[in-house]
């Protein structure tokens, strides 16, 4: 009976352990399950997906009217040149087609000219859109068919267009900048999208600040871009490296600094027609932290690489004597 | 034999079963409170965004409604393409007139930002309460090849 008692003893002491090994584990798994939400509402990422499906709806909406106006624009111009796109076989005369000389026959090939004729159109219509980037020269298999004295033309994508589920600007971080005057703070934005991270934010007041206590006003012409947008810039600039200003290539380098929310296009006009006073400009963001791009006037960076290397000199001795300290820019 | 054994073991079981519970008792008091103080309330945003897909799809919808004219059929977005692209004022007018018949609320579409036909000044800013859709659609300007934005504005229902 005592060994029987001294079971009974082990046994309650052994509840009351056990009870206490699953409360302690019962509290760690509750603990580790309260992860926090994330600042956007409960759904932004599906909201997401869907907003990603209709923007291919209303890009293929574009896609499907450029080609309706530039198959007849394309008729027309190819009519401008007796049919013939780029070269004249026979030659000219006085300015127009010749479809024979003294040697050959030169007639058209219409289906060929006009499947030409019609790539170059589309793409001057896909590069003015702007909410997401279409491939360009993506039409080149058409098939134009003849129909009841009508053409028909029938032009299949060789790739498919991607558009990317990007995350909203409130998820990145970006600060909105579009309450800032040019009566209060010095400095203003007229951008499209006018944000930016926290601390460029909070560096542009520093530098508006300055502005304003010259008598002047900053005006940010660019601010945050998404991607489709700073590929199509991209893409303008190596279609016309002589008449586009340098454009990252968000594809190649992940750290752009615009799409990061780092970077302004900025000036002392609301218009990008030059910098005007540039090493005034210079020595404004410079102040308040920011570091130029050398070669593009308008272009400061805060929070970026290049930005942190030439804060970081600002510590150091004999800092006077480094050329990139003192010449407020990189590159 | 039992009775003797009760009386010699009847304290210290007695005082080990009370101490057990008691025990007991306090484990579920601290985790009790542990439980109930370290849960923190938190909160998460919901908003109802479905009328702005609603409104994307009506408006996609609605630019490739096909209009029968006198002379051709065409889209909506086609008929605003003209729109855009009119000099003549008459001509303009008669277009407007189509636009009108089909959509009569000339606070709904915006062509471009602005309200249509000369209904006069710019569009009023976007409330809370209004779903908003985008669409570009190419068009022709003075400069050649241009894109136009339609807007599409409803009043959302519900909060």
């Amino acid at each position: 009976m005592r060994k029987l008692k001294k079971k009974s003893n082990v046994l309650s002491i052994l509840s009351v352990v056990l009870c206490l090994l699953v409360l302690i584990a019962a509290f760690v798994i509750l603990i580790r399950k309260t992860g926090k939400f994330s600042r956007d509402p409960l759904g932004s990422r599906q909201m997401t997906l869907l907003e990603t499906y209709q923007r291919g709806e209303n890009a293929l909406l574009y896609i499907d009217l450029s080609a309706k106006y530039e198959a007849a624009q394309s008729a027309y111009d190819l009519a401008q040149n007796g049919g013939f796109y780029e070269e004249f076989p026979c030659g000219t005369f006085d300015g127009f087609a010749l479809w024979n000389n003294k040697t050959a026959e030169c007639h058209p090939d219409y289906k060929k000219n006009f499947a030409a004729q019609f790539t170059e159109n589309v793409n001057l219509r896909f590069i003015l859109y702007e909410d997401s980037v279409i491939p360009l020269d993506n039409y080149n298999n058409l098939v134009l068919a003849e129909k009841e004295n009508k053409l028909e033309i029938i032009g299949g994508a060789e790739n498919p267009m991607k558009i990317l589920v990007e995350k909203s600007e409130k998820s990145k971080g970006f600060i909105s900048i579009r309450d800032l005057t040019c009566k209060r703070d010095g400095v203003t934005c007229v951008d499209g999208e006018c944000s930016l991270t926290n601390d460029a934010r909070a560096a542009l007041i520093d530098a508006g600040t300055i502005a304003k206590n010259d008598g002047k006003c900053l005006y940010v012409t660019s601010s945050s871009r998404n991607i489709a947008l700073q590929r199509k810039l991209y893409a303008a600039y190596v279609a016309n490296p002589d008449e586009n200003p340098l454009a990252c290539n968000p594809d190649r380098l992940k750290k752009c600094p615009h799409v990061q929310g780092m970077a302004v296009d900025i000036g002392f006009s609301p218009h990008v027609t030059g910098c005007g006073n540039k090493e005034g400009l210079r020595k404004i963001m410079n102040g308040a932290g920011w570091v130029n791009l050398c070669s593009e006037c308008w272009h400061f960076e805060f929070g970026t690489d290049a930005q942190k290397e030439w804060a970081d000199l600002e510590n150091t001795e004999n800092k006077e004597n480094v050329e990139f300290y003192k010449r407020g820019c990189y590159g | 034999m039992l009775r003797k054994m009760n009386k010699k073991a009847f304290i210290p079981s007695v005082l080990s079963d009370i101490y057990s519970f008691l025990v007991f008792v306090l484990i579920i008091l601290v985790f009790f409170f542990l439980f109930e103080f370290s849960a923190k309330p938190q909160t998460a945003d919901i908003s109802g965004r479905n009328d702005e897909l609603n409104a994307n799809m009506m408006l996609v919808n609605f630019l490739k409604t096909n209009i029968e004219t006198e002379k051709e059929n065409i889209t909506v977005s086609e008929l605003i393409t003209k729109y855009k692209s009119e000099e003549n004022e008459d001509d303009k007018k008669l277009i407007c007139d189509k636009l009108n018949e089909i959509d009569k609320n000339p606070h709904a579409l915006l062509i471009d930002g602005n309200m249509r036909c000369g209904s006069g000044g710019e569009a009023s800013p976007i409330g809370k309460k209004e779903a908003i859709a985008l669409a570009t659609i190419p068009s022709y300007g003075k400069t050649g090849r241009e894109t136009t934005k339609v807007q599409l504005k409803l009043i959302k229902f519900g909060s």
